[in-house]
């Protein structure tokens, strides 16, 4: 059965075009033309041009040369190269988040009687009340859908961070065999202000809760005692003023690149404008393993050591503390001793704390 | 080639009215001679089907193995040049996709929304996420959880693809797993709405199964020196998802002394610990021993066995996949 979307064809060669329901714009496969497929869910289309591969390699090798493994990233090692275009949309939000709330704070106060120290926690409901400003804030959205992974994010807020020129397009661009490696784009700007104000709203709301629990622990601290912590009982929090702009879609450039060494093969993922790189694997040399393998050891018998001595300097609880020393000796051991075998690799990550949810 | 695994039930295409066998209790069928996919239960209802792109044939899928296998710990070092390829098996794997879209706008709300701009004077919970499932319990490959299948489609489905490989049937029921799916976000989004304006609010549910996709993992069975081993190869874009590969006995044996002097270095740490700071203890070397458990555990689960065995892990490796 012939589909909805299947018969369309390139305007420059009339290759057939793998579109689906959802192709709002795809680069040709075989001559590299720009189609528009949904001309009223897309103005335009600019573009990060990107270096040439050659740039890109002479980058990456005069990097290696000044770290620790000059010999892996060489030309004869490189085993495969291949560029992609990610389009991009930058939306920008803003909005307040009025809030109203009921916490309580817990407040651990004590005493002398006789020689003797009382201590006891008391809890103080508190009401606070005001606007939350989270500030404006840029997100790059991704137009492929569901496009998760990590080289797409990071490139995207590389982007973000370093804001390359971006141009329009021209006609004759249109027709340049750039546009062979586009993702296509599947999603519409309206779509991507969806994403990102979600995004922004869950993020506030987190941030917003932190502040207001602060901001009774402050009130409540005024009463004497130490504050040891706070719940929230009740909260009507309300993101109002919410203001959120979309820019054209945007195609930048990721390269991605695997080395073949006779130590094992390496991936590396860099901006495709600037040749920085975004995420690489580098070898791990014999001295890093043998730290991690030497490393999880000395620090399991410390813990060994710690473990064996709580039932005793601990009373009745010193049995369950000496278990949880256990516990984590058990995972150091674990996890040292996988580093120091495998995989022999180093993973060097980058724009890694501007991506929520990344550490 | 079709897996079919029980028993057949006749299904009518309503697209060229093909009459063909499929098995009992699957949810959809895809016709044999003109590739429509339909729900067994509602022919008439059209479903999207589409199907990754296969980029690597069965000799580029057995490099990459080759290549992967080279590197692991343990291997012998002619492992390179002495495995040989012995049957290439394609499968594709059917993947469901989800587009989850819940808004739950306050009734008072006044929106201002073009192309570009959008403002809302009061907001009230909203989510949006895409989601993928795979669309069978019976999948006769190992693929690990939440493996990154990439969202986006490549082409629409060709019978060809049937008889080019060994195709799974979808089984699950596409709408039950979507109230599973979506139940989180619903939930949130609610939420959401409750602590903005409490009773309010309505809940917009546009969450939908948008389409089936089969994507392709090749199998590899490969000899070295008598023994046999599997990999399991992304058809798509090379990933190892599942490797076995042959251990040399005299690297594991000198791994597993590695381990052993490992393991007594740490218990003569605790030890020479207790001792110089004149600690009173309990059981202290069952203490220390236990607490290099984990250590002590890779080394005997690595290298006290005939073959090695790789697992694609998700969180470690996902860095890596590249954006399709």
């Amino acid at each position: 059965m012939e589909s909805p979307t299947e018969g369309y064809r390139c305007r420059v060669c009339s290759a057939p075009l793998p579109i689906t329901a959802d192709t709002i714009a795809i680069g040709c496969q075989y001559c590299g033309a720009l189609n528009i497929i949904k001309h009223d869910l897309i103005k335009s289309l600019y573009l990060v041009q990107p270096m040439s591969e050659e740039s890109v390699l002479s980058k990456l090798e005069e990097r290696a040369q000044r770290g620790s493994s000059p010999g892996v990233f060489t030309r004869s090692n490189l085993a495969w190269l291949d560029k992609v275009l990610i389009p991009l949309y930058i939306v920008d939000v803003d909005a307040l988040l009025n809030y109203d709330a009921v916490v309580r704070v817990y407040i651990r106060k004590c005493r002398r009687r006789e020689k003797r120290e009382e201590c006891w926690t008391e809890t103080k409901t508190v009401r606070v009340s005001g606007v939350y400003k989270p500030g404006p804030r840029s997100y790059p959205v991704i137009a492929r859908r569901g496009v998760s992974v990590y080289s797409a994010k990071a490139l995207a807020y590389a982007y973000l961070t370093r804001r390359p020129i971006a141009k329009p397009l021209s006609g004759s661009d249109q027709e340049s065999g750039i546009w062979r490696n586009l993702l296509a784009v599947e999603l519409d700007g309206k779509t991507a202000i969806t994403l990102a104000i979600d995004e922004y709203l869950d993020d506030a709301r987190d941030k917003a809760k932190s502040w207001i629990k602060r901001e009774a622990e402050i009130k409540a601290s005024t009463w004497g005692g130490s504050v040891v912590g706070s719940s929230i009982a009740w909260l009507r929090l309300i993101p109002v003023d919410v203001k959120s702009s979309v820019t054209d879609p945007i195609a930048v450039p990721l390269y991605y690149a695997i080395y073949r060494s006779n130590v094992g093969f390496y991936r590396v993922y860099l901006a495709g404008w600037d040749g920085e790189v975004i995420l690489m694997e580098k070898p791990a040399g014999r001295l890093e393993r043998g730290l991690w393998l030497v490393g999880g050891i000395i620090a399991s018998g410390v813990i060994g050591a710690i473990a064996s001595t709580l039932p005793i300097y601990c009373g009745s609880n010193g049995f369950i503390y000496s278990l949880l020393a256990i516990a984590i000796g058990a995972y150091t051991s674990y996890y040292t001793t996988r580093k120091a075998i495998t995989p022999f690799k180093t993973v060097v990550k980058t724009h890694i704390s501007k991506i929520p949810g990344e550490s | 080639m079709v897996l079919i695994t029980s028993s057949t039930t006749r299904a009518k295409c309503p697209y060229c009215a093909a009459e063909f066998d499929i098995p009992k209790g699957q949810v959809f069928a895809t016709c044999p001679y003109c590739g429509t996919t339909f729900k067994v239960s509602e022919p008439t209802a059209s479903i999207e089907h589409y199907v990754f792109t296969l980029k690597y044939d069965s000799n580029k899928a057995f490099e990459a193995a080759r290549l992967f296998i080279s590197i692991q710990p343990g291997v012998p070092s002619d492992a390179s040049k002495n495995i040989n390829y012995s049957l290439g098996r394609l499968y594709y794997v059917p993947i469901y996709i989800y587009e989850v879209v819940i808004d739950a706008p306050c009734i008072e709300t006044e929106e201002v929304s073009s192309g570009e701009h959008f403002e809302a004077s009061v907001l009230g919970g909203q989510e949006a996420v895409y989601k993928l499932a795979p669309g069978s319990m019976n999948i006769p490959i190992p693929i690990p959880r939440d493996y990154p299948f990439p969202a986006q489609v490549r082409e629409y489905f060709k019978p060809r693809f049937m008889k080019e490989a060994f195709y799974i049937q979808p089984t699950i029921d596409p709408y039950e797993q979507l109230g599973e799916i979506k139940e989180p976000y619903l939930k949130k989004s609610i939420e959401e709405a409750e602590m903005a304006c409490p009773g309010k609010y309505r809940v917009i549910d546009k969450s939908s199964f948008k389409a089936i996709a089969h994507y392709p993992f090749w199998m590899i069975e490969y000899t070295y020196r008598g023994g046999n081993y599997r990999v399991i190869v992304d058809g798509s874009d090379g990933t190892i998802v599942y490797a076995e590969y042959p251990l040399d006995p005299m690297k594991k044996t000198r791994w597993l002394l590695i381990g052993a002097a490992s393991t007594l270095i740490a218990l003569g740490t605790s030890q020479l610990i207790i001792n110089v700071a004149g600690l009173s203890t309990i059981n202290s070397w069952l203490y220390s021993i236990l607490s290099y458990i984990g250590g002590i555990w890779v080394f005997l689960s690595r290298f006290v066995k005939k073959k090695g065995v790789y697992m694609f892990k998700p969180r470690e490796e996902g860095v890596f996949s590249p954006p399709r």
